[in-house]
């Protein structure tokens, strides 16, 4: 959840952008002090000033004042590509990359270290707020699904570097095949 | 009795959402809200081997046929259908294009009155789709919550606590909700204030397209207007932000029809009568040409200019006068000239 840049409390429900110079800046306000700074309206009404049309006069006023709404990734950063291949579809974090979807619901697993970043970037969120699926009971899954949904897991925490976790996952693993 | 839905009935009923009807009917054409959801333990779509979408595509269809609100609805198998018979679905809505491009192990449920449609293995394993005419984004989201929880009692969804129904593409995750209006807005238009108002939609998260979508130019003046963020706001707050942002660009459009008939009352209604003497008199005639003066047209009835004895018939004729309706009414394929006259001959007898 991204807080209100205005209140700091409530959560922030409008995400506005501007560019300026190249610059990139953004604010996030939560319902009420977007109400209150008319942000719905000042956007809507604002004047046409120009055809990259920006209507960055009213915007740029609102966010005066506000420091240092940059963007948060370090310039000149290199992306690197992690070397993981998803074991419920085996798409590589590479292809996914390339293909810009991923293979089946386990990615979301087993990527899941490097998604943060990507979700903040396209949402502007990283916590899912909305209704669940209403399940009855825990539905049984067979050993196989057990056992690729823990060699996901021990994938990415070996990714993560979480020895601990993963040499736990890997004894589970382990005594499943076993048996 | 009821007769049984079949795509030869699609041809000659109107779907819900054509019909003229709701809060603001006359600038909001209609109301759409789609949920995207997955199976867990399958690839995706575009991931999975011939035999495996197959294989989802019979999951799906008969978890459909388990659901109460989905009795009766037509099962079209797109490996059953014509290139013409997808073009004349992706005009109605109730596929999108993509859709309609190989591979072809895919299906459509398409519910009574064309209220709910639902892609089967499109970007997602499960696309479902509500539409209705007006400002109705809360029924809607009513009509599809209650198909939702039928299904997820028969299907096992892919979902995360901490990102919500998952997705093949990252920027649908989440809530897997897109809920969009089809506004006419010819007056924005005219007074060269759509830039503005699209700019402000942008800034606000949400986005404008044309009238097929994704992709797709704004024609005839109509926009489609949605949400982008899937993450980190719910269903309700989504649809209730949606809403209030639709409520400001009507009442925009509203001044913007006042000032042009106060202001410039006989350009107006000069364009209006002479895009309607051409409707009704015209040999031939392209869509393009076609959509653009029907917009003008639907701008003389709502500002009662133009007597139409039926409303709906306005918005009807935006999907008739399109190629794949034309050639199934005629029952063959059409060159491009003799779509021309058909398209012509359709308008004549509709005014």
């Amino acid at each position: 959840m991204i807080k209100c840049d205005l209140c700091s409390k409530n959560e922030a429900v409008f995400h506005l952008s501007e560019v300026i110079n190249g610059k990139s800046r953004e604010l996030h306000l939560c319902e009420s002090c977007a109400r209150e700074k008319g942000a719905e309206q000042l956007a809507l009404n604002a004047p046409l000033i120009d055809p990259a049309g920006t209507a960055a006069g009213s915007l740029a006023s609102l966010l005066a004042g506000l420091a240092d709404l940059g963007t948060k990734t370090p310039p000149g950063q290199k992306p690197v590509t992690p070397k993981i291949t998803c074991s419920g579809c085996g798409m590589t974090f590479a292809q996914f990359r390339k293909a810009g979807r991923f293979g089946c619901a386990s990615c979301y697993g087993a990527f899941s270290r490097y998604l943060t970043p990507l979700l903040r970037r396209i949402h502007g969120a990283v916590q899912y707020s909305g209704k669940s699926p209403n399940r009855k009971a825990p539905k049984r899954i067979s050993a196989k699904e057990r056992l690729l949904r823990l060699k996901t897991e021990l994938q990415s925490a070996v990714s993560a570097e979480e020895f601990e976790k993963a040499a736990a996952l890997r004894d589970k693993i382990r005594l499943l095949e076993k048996k | 009795m009821k007769q049984p839905l079949t795509f030869d009935s699609l041809l000659h009923q109107t779907g819900e959402w054509l019909r003229s009807t709701g809060p603001h009917h006359t600038i909001v054409l209609s109301s759409r809200i789609r949920l995207a959801r997955n199976l867990n333990g399958q690839p995706f779509p575009h991931w999975a081997s011939s035999a495996q979408r197959t294989k989802i595509v019979r999951k799906v269809v008969a978890a459909v046929g388990k659901s109460s609100f989905l009795k009766g609805s037509l099962i079209l198998p797109m490996k059953k259908l014509s290139a013409l018979d997808k073009q004349f679905l992706v005009e109605r809505h109730l596929i999108s294009r993509d859709f309609a491009q190989p591979p072809d192990e895919k299906a459509v449920v398409i519910s009574d009155r064309e209220i709910v449609s639902i892609m089967i293995n499109e970007e997602d394993h499960l696309r479902l789709q509500v539409m209705q005419s007006g400002l109705r984004l809360d029924e809607a989201w009513a009509i599809l919550q209650r198909i939702d929880q039928e299904l997820e009692k028969q299907l096992d969804y892919a979902f995360r606590d901490d990102w919500g129904y998952l997705t093949a593409c990252p920027t649908n995750v989440g809530t897997g909700m897109r809920a969009s209006c089809m506004l006419h807005l010819p007056c924005l238009v005219m007074t060269r204030q759509m830039e503005r108002v699209l700019n402000a939609i942008s800034k606000l998260g949400m986005t404008a397209r044309g009238f097929y979508g994704e992709g797709t130019e704004a024609s005839g003046n109509f926009y489609q207007l949605s949400n982008q963020v899937t993450l980190g706001i719910s269903e309700t707050d989504t649809i209730n932000q949606l809403d209030r942002i639709i409520q400001k660009v009507v009442e925009q459009e509203e001044a913007a029809r006042k000032v042009l008939l106060k202001n410039h009352r006989e350009i107006l209604e000069d364009k209006i009568w002479r895009a309607y003497g051409t409707l009704r008199s015209a040999a031939q005639i392209s869509s393009g040409e076609a959509v653009k003066l029907l917009s003008l047209v639907r701008l003389g009835t709502d500002i009662g200019r133009i007597p139409v004895k039926d409303p709906a018939l306005m918005n009807r004729l935006f999907v008739q006068i399109q190629p794949a309706y034309l050639q199934k009414l005629e029952g063959k394929i059409l060159s491009p000239d003799e779509r021309d006259k058909r398209r012509a001959q359709l308008l004549r007898e509709a005014f």
